[in-house]
C-alpha cells in the first residue's frame, strides 16, 4: 500500500501547507512506487512534473557523455523537478534515480498551474519550500566536486532540507522586527 | 530606461501586476559602479538584493585550499545575493563587477516586506525569486557538465 507513505507524512504536509490547503494538493497528486535503481527522470530530457519523496531516497546526478557528477540524495519532504519548472526550460537538470524502494507523489506542472488559480496560498507555500531547497542545493554545489576512491565525481555536502524547515516562517510585526534584528 | 519598464520586461515578472512592479521599483535604488566593485564577499553577510541592469558581474567561490574559481557570469536582468539575504547566513560566493556596471539594489527590510508569506504580492514575488534560483542552479549544472568534459576529454559531449 504505497498510499501509506502519503498518510504517514500527512502531518508534515499539513503543517507545511495548512489544513485548509492540503485537499486541493491531494486532489492533484498521484502516488507511485519506484523500485531501487529505477530512473525517475533523465538529465536533459523533457520533464512535465514535480516529484515529492514520501519514503526512501532519490539520488541526483548531472550527466554528460556517459559520465556523471553525483550531487547527493533527496530525502522525504524534498521535491525534484523545480528547476525545470521555474527556469522555464522544462528539461531535467539532473538524472534522478531511486537509491532504494521509494514512494513519490507526482504533481504535473499543469496541475501546479491549475492549483495556482484555485488556491494561490498552497502554491505560495510550496514555492517557498522550492526556494529553500534550491538555496540548499546552490550552497552544496558551490564547491567543485571531489573524486572518491572508486573514481566517481561527487559533490560533498547535504542536498536535502529537513521537512520541518520547509514551511513558511511565521509572519507578523514581531517576526518582521525579529528578522530585521537578526533574531531567530 | 526606467527601472519599472526594465522589471516589466523580465520573464519572471509575468505574474506581477503593474502595481506590484511599481512597489518593487520603488524599493530599489539604481547606481553605477566601477570595475572590480565587490557587491558580496564570500563568508560575509549580505543585506541587499541586487539586480544587474547593465554590464557583467562575476560570481566566484574560494574552495577548499583557497583556490578561487568563477561559478558564473551574471547577465543583465539577473538578481543576485538571494541565498545569503534570505537565510541570514554568510554568503557562499563573492560577486564582483567585471567592468563598469549599473545595478539596482533593494535593502533587506524592503525584501522582507515584499516576501510576505501568504500575501498576494509575496506569492508573486516568490515566483521571481524561485525563477532566479532555478536559473542559478541550471547554470551551475551546466558548469559541472563542462567540468566533466574537461576532466574526461573529448569522449564527453555536451548537449546544446
Amino acid at each position: 500500500m504505497i498510499e501509506q507513505a502519503l498518510f504517514k507524512h500527512l502531518p508534515e504536509l499539513t503543517d507545511q501547507l495548512g489544513v485548509e490547503h492540503i485537499k486541493p494538493l491531494l486532489d492533484r497528486i498521484t502516488i507511485h512506487g519506484v523500485s531501487a535503481g529505477t530512473t525517475v527522470q533523465r538529465d536533459q530530457e523533457p520533464v512535465d512534473a514535480f516529484h515529492l519523496v514520501l519514503s526512501g531516497r532519490l539520488s541526483l546526478a548531472v550527466e554528460a557523455g556517459g559520465r556523471s557528477v553525483v550531487l547527493g540524495e533527496l530525502l522525504p519532504g524534498n521535491w525534484c523537478g523545480e528547476l525545470a519548472y521555474f527556469s522555464g526550460v522544462r528539461r531535467a537538470s539532473s538524472t534522478v534515480t531511486a537509491v532504494e524502494e521509494t514512494d513519490v507523489a507526482r504533481l504535473a506542472f499543469s496541475d501546479f498551474e491549475a492549483l495556482m488559480a484555485e488556491d494561490s496560498v498552497a502554491v505560495c507555500r510550496l514555492t517557498h519550500a522550492f526556494i529553500k531547497m534550491m538555496m540548499r542545493r546552490l550552497h552544496a554545489t558551490a564547491n567543485n566536486p571531489i573524486i572518491d576512491p572508486n573514481g566517481q565525481m561527487l559533490i560533498a555536502g547535504d542536498l536535502s532540507v529537513p521537512w520541518d524547515e520547509l514551511g513558511q516562517p511565521p509572519h507578523g510585526v514581531v517576526e518582521f522586527i525579529k528578522s530585521l534584528l537578526g533574531v531567530r | 530606461m526606467l527601472l519599472r519598464n526594465f522589471l516589466r520586461s523580465l520573464p519572471s515578472f509575468q505574474y506581477l501586476s503593474d502595481a506590484d512592479v511599481d512597489h518593487v521599483a520603488a524599493a530599489m535604488r539604481v547606481e553605477e559602479y566601477a570595475n572590480h566593485h565587490v557587491f558580496i564577499y564570500q563568508d560575509k553577510l549580505n543585506k541587499e538584493l541586487f539586480l544587474l541592469l547593465d554590464g557583467k558581474v562575476k560570481v566566484g567561490h574560494y574552495g577548499t585550499g583557497g583556490r578561487y574559481y568563477t561559478l558564473k557570469t551574471i547577465q543583465p536582468g539577473e538578481f543576485f545575493g538571494i541565498p545569503s539575504l534570505s537565510e541570514g547566513k554568510p554568503a557562499s560566493t563573492t560577486c564582483q563587477a567585471d567592468g563598469p556596471v549599473t545595478v539596482a539594489s533593494m535593502p533587506f527590510s524592503a525584501y522582507l516586506l515584499l516576501y510576505q508569506p501568504d500575501s498576494d504580492i509575496g506569492c508573486r514575488f516568490q515566483f521571481v525569486i524561485a525563477s532566479q534560483l532555478a536559473r542559478d542552479l541550471h547554470d551551475r549544472h551546466d558548469a559541472l557538465r563542462r567540468l566533466l568534459a574537461q576532466v574526461y576529454g573529448d569522449g564527453t559531449r555536451l548537449n546544446p
